[in-house]
């Protein structure tokens, strides 16, 4: 083969891939959810032992293609002698069996460690406990030491270690918060933990990583990190009621229709005392009833809504919690989320007789927007 | 012979006459020729593969922008299940079985498989199978719940409708045909091999055949295994999977991996036996390490039964088991270095033509060996809690199974065409095949990495701008896009050689194997003369004889011409007679698994059928009286 023609196959191929090289590189690391950007010890070891493996392989890489590379055009037909045939060489043999191993050694000490320090769990003592429920497809989240429970919204204190007892209620879904800690699926009748620990406040995104059905990309979270001090001040404010409201006003209507068509489904007072283990009893309750009549249930397991004016998003991370997106949603959650239990389930979309007004959807998003504890709030990651 | 006195068989009265001639429909139905059937095994599946990749291209459409909308949610769950499914099942697999068909008795130095109608009705189970899955496409939604189909989601209480019982059925159909063309070719390898040729004498295609026969034997029961109940959960309430009731769904997940990992294996050796071929052929020098390629083969096919939890590091199976099996998964990398390094030694020193068979072979060693170490940075399972359901795997396994499966059959065809039609495929368009290959596939591929370490999950149908994934997706799908030119290229490659119709001759590389030493195509019984096996690369030392001397300089290459097949007596030689037998098993049981979804009529048609194939089949003699008064 001439020079000439070399040039044609090669120069492609080393364009594509330095076109690709680029491309990679100017995408930066500023995804809210990239790896690379570790905010937590568990996140960090994950980060620096696939950085390490990485740059062995980098090295791996670039004696390998070389070798390939140079053997391809160096080797390349001159004229027609057959070369001198050679059929093997032990010692090389030996030696390219041997490197790899020593390779593979050198990996897999840190990877071991690793595996005990990210999955053996703190002391319980000494930590937050949280509990995680996937469901199809929202984040339930309930704090069994404090009593507190709350959906799609994930607090924390800073530097702190929380274990997070994982499971499902439906089908098989993954926890991840790709700043924080790498994922652990959340299975029907399987008790997983997660140790996770922050290193600074901030608000970070959390997705599920399993698939799950219809709405799989649309089940997301929020982690809000929060100092020690505004963490006390968050859970006084998941115990505290919101203001009364004026009777007559619209979250007045708004309040009397969310009673009468949406809290058959939907807790929103679990800031009460003893609230918690009434609302676990009702997911479950709740739960049994859908399984009973897939189809026309009338009841639900959906998100608790204690404080929803608090709350950054709205169906599962997936849209700014405001006027305007609240009522989108409520006239129909299918203009956000696809396939929700709500839509199919809740009277008010399948019942001739249930149907609400526009006026009365926006009474509802107001009360909804008007849940929030009625003190002095000093936390700062308040939706405005 | 004849003057002995037979006592007169039992035999099924036939329907329809047993088809004579070797022309037309008939012919095709009822053919037994490993050729043909290997020819069949290829068309169909190829025109799975174009299916496959419009399915791809349409995922990539989808992403290619933030919240897009050209396919609905559920529309694309479809399309991600059947692409997966479609491209293991109904593309590698076929396709690596059309080259086992094809070449593995031409190298062997035999006339036919072991069990010629065997072979047809895995080819007819087969051509039914895919058809059977796909049909789900019409009658209500194809499956989707992803090509591993993970119960509670793939069950019938979040799943209603026929789309993942169609999966199953498919599965299991398809299972049936693997398992029967696994046990041939152990067969046919074992026993059939020309005289002279001890196993070490064969060629490392014929040994990866081997071994991958072996494990498809021993891993597609289990996936029937796992089908069966699934099957059994969705349509007859049992509870294997349903954990309210007591069943697990990790225990499926346990089996689906036991059967997936070495499925892996299954796609991705015939495609290191194709470059086994395919190099030294094209370096004009002996394969670099052949005990060693074939060992780390057969400890390839070995460990991939250790392995299968790394599929499920993030189940939370606990540390013990996640280190287990991080230590077994990181072994596996070292017989597939010893590869890579003896196929890179191969090239060394050598002669090297770089045609489009051989630049695609060689692109196979630079994309299999990405793919091998993204595979070491995740088998380091702390590491992979971050990258576990990412577009990193995704990427990961498409520079395994693209840039490594795909780029050696594509290898494979443009090496073995001449052996197949007697004419050869257009150079000039083959370097353009391979060339736009390869850039639309690392541009599709190569990013994915990216996406996957900045959070992308898979399986979503779309992503919101403000995630900053929206580039990388972009020319991920232009990546697509060139890869679909390249397809087209070389579809029109096939037809514009087809209308020169080049002259390859029987041995148009000086390659090394016996395939090469009869004409192309061969005549349908393969060898005038079985010959007599003296080396590894027997066809090449008879050219070359000097080389057995010693004699390392000047080499002259004899004079010897490919085996001439136009003066036989063909009714010397002993050939199966065609059967269609195969043809009604096989469509016998494709609407038995129709009827399991919808009406026990079905099934009893489908089971009659299956009974009078297998009486007919069983009864029917070899050959017919007429041949056997010679």
């Amino acid at each position: 083969m001439t020079k000439k023609k070399l040039k044609q196959i090669f120069f492609p191929l080393f364009n594509s891939l330095f076109f690709i090289f680029f491309i990679s590189c100017g995408f930066g690391f500023d995804s809210p959810m990239s790896t690379f950007d570790a905010q937590g010890p568990v996140a960090q070891l994950q980060k620096d032992l696939f950085l390490f493996v990485f740059w062995l392989a980098v090295v791996v890489f670039f004696l390998v293609e070389g070798a390939i590379l140079y053997a391809s055009y160096r080797y390349r037909q001159k004229d027609e002698k057959l070369p001198v045939q050679i059929h093997g060489n032990a010692k090389l043999e030996l030696m390219w069996t041997i490197l790899p191993s020593i390779i593979i050694v050198i990996i897999a000490v840190p990877t071991v460690m690793g595996i005990w320090k990210t999955q053996v769990m703190p002391d319980e003592e000494k930590s937050i406990i949280v509990d995680s429920i996937g469901h199809q497809w929202w984040f339930e989240f309930r704090y069994p030491e404090e009593e507190i429970v709350t959906a799609n919204e994930l607090h924390i204190p800073e530097n702190k270690d929380v274990i997070v007892n994982i499971e499902s209620q439906d089908v098989i879904h993954s926890f991840w918060i790709p700043k924080i800690a790498g994922k652990i699926d959340m299975v029907p009748n399987h008790q997983n933990k997660l140790w996770i620990k922050a290193d600074s406040p901030g608000i970070y995104y959390g997705q599920c990583a399993e698939f799950c059905g219809i709405a799989h990309a649309l089940m997301k979270f929020r982690v809000v990190v929060h100092t020690k001090e505004d963490f006390e001040e968050w859970k006084n404010d998941m115990r505290t009621p919101p203001a009364a409201l004026n009777p007559g006003s619209e979250e007045d209507e708004g309040r009397k229709l969310f009673i009468g068509n949406c809290s058959m489904c939907h807790t929103h007072d679990s800031y009460k005392k003893a609230a918690y283990h009434k609302e676990i009893q009702n997911q479950s309750n709740r739960w049994e009833e859908w399984k009973k009549d897939k189809e026309y249930s009338a009841i639900v397991s959906a998100p608790n809504l204690t404080h929803f004016g608090n709350r950054l998003t709205i169906g599962a991370g997936l849209k700014e919690n405001n006027l305007e997106t609240l009522s989108n949603w409520i006239e129909n959650p299918d203009n956000i989320k696809i396939g929700t239990r709500m839509k199919n389930h809740a009277a008010i979309y399948n019942s001739d007789d249930q149907f609400l007004t526009s006026n009365e959807i926006d009474q509802i998003a107001k009360y909804l927007l008007s849940l929030k504890p009625d003190r002095v709030s000093v936390t700062t990651y308040t939706n405005k | 012979m004849s003057s002995i006195a037979k006592p007169k068989q039992f035999q099924l009265p036939r329907i329809f006459p047993r088809p004579k001639s070797h022309k037309g429909l008939w012919y095709w139905l009822a053919t037994v020729d490993h050729k043909k059937i290997g020819t069949m095994y290829g068309l169909v599946a190829f025109f799975w593969f174009l299916v496959g990749g419009i399915e791809a291209l349409l995922i990539r459409l989808q992403l290619g922008q933030a919240e897009s909308s050209i396919l609905s949610p559920e529309v694309y769950n479809q399309m991600f299940t059947m692409h997966g499914t479609t491209m293991v099942f109904l593309v590698v697999m076929p396709l690596s079985a059309a080259f086992f068909n094809w070449i593995v008795p031409l190298q062997i130095g035999a006339r036919d498989v072991a069990f010629p109608r065997l072979n047809a009705l895995s080819l007819w189970v087969f051509i039914f199978g895919t058809i059977l899955m796909n049909i789900s496409w019409f009658v209500g939604g194809a499956p989707n719940g992803g090509w591993f189909g993970y119960p509670p989601n793939s069950s019938l209480g979040f799943n209603p409708g026929n789309g993942i019982t169609y999966w199953v059925m498919g599965l299991n159909i398809l299972g049936v045909a693997s398992i029967a063309a696994g046990l041939n070719f152990i067969v046919t390898i074992i026993n059939m091999r020309a005289p002279g040729m001890h196993m070490m004498k064969m060629p490392v295609f014929t040994w990866m055949t081997l071994i991958t026969s072996v494990l498809i034997v021993l891993a597609l029961p289990i996936l029937a295994v796992a089908g069966i109940q699934l099957t059994a959960d969705r349509i007859y309430g049992t509870n294997f999977f349903n954990s309210e009731a007591g069943g697990d769904p990790i225990f499926w997940q346990h089996i689906f991996w036991l059967f997936g990992h070495p499925e892996v294996y299954i796609l991705i050796l015939p495609a290191m036996g194709i470059v086994s071929e395919v190099l030294p052929t094209f370096s004009r020098k002996p394969l670099f390490g052949y005990t060693a390629i074939v060992f780390a083969g057969i400890v390839i096919g070995f460990m991939g039964w250790f392995v299968w939890s790394h599929h499920m590091f993030t189940v939370g199976l606990g540390p013990a088991a996640n280190t287990a099996f991080t230590i077994t998964t990181m072994l596996i990398a070292i017989p597939t270095g010893v590869k890579i390094f003896n196929w890179i030694s191969t090239l060394w020193g050598g002669s090297i033509k770089l045609n489009t068979s051989m630049l695609f072979s060689i692109g196979f060693i630079a994309m299999f060996t990405i793919g091998g170490l993204s595979g070491v940075t995740h088998a380091a399972s702390p590491s992979d809690a971050q990258q576990q359901d990412t577009y990193y795997v995704v990427a990961h396994f498409h520079y395994v199974l693209f840039g490594g499966s795909i780029f050696a059959i594509f290898s494979g065809i443009y090496y073995w065409w001449p052996k197949f039609t007697g004419w050869l495929l257009d150079e000039k368009l083959g370097k353009i095949n391979f060339v736009l290959m390869f850039i639309g596939f690392n541009l599709q591929f190569g990013p994915m990495h990216w996406l996957g370490l900045n959070g992308m999950p898979r399986r979503i149908y779309t992503y919101t701008e403000d995630m900053g994934w929206e580039d990388s997706n972009l020319a991920a799908t232009l990546g697509g896009l060139i890869i679909a030119i390249a397809v087209l290229v070389f579809l029109g490659n096939v037809i514009l050689s087809k209308r020169k119709k080049q002259n390859s001759g029987g041995d148009p590389w000086d390659a090394r194997t016996l395939e090469w030493s009869i004409a192309s195509p061969p005549p349908h019984y393969n060898f005038v003369e079985i010959p007599k096996v003296k080396h590894i690369d027997d066809w090449w030392y008879r050219k070359y004889p000097e080389l057995l001397e010693g004699n390392n300089q000047n080499i002259k290459k004899q004079k010897i011409e490919v085996e001439d097949s136009s003066n036989v007596d063909e009714s010397k030689i002993h050939m199966p007679d065609l059967s269609y037998y195969p043809l009604i098993i096989g469509v016998g049981l494709t609407i038995a698994a129709l009827g399991v979804m919808y009406t026990f009529a079905l099934v009893t048609i489908g089971l009659i059928m299956v009974f009078w194939g297998s009486i007919g089949w069983s009864t029917e003699p070899v050959n017919e009286d007429s041949k056997e008064h010679h």
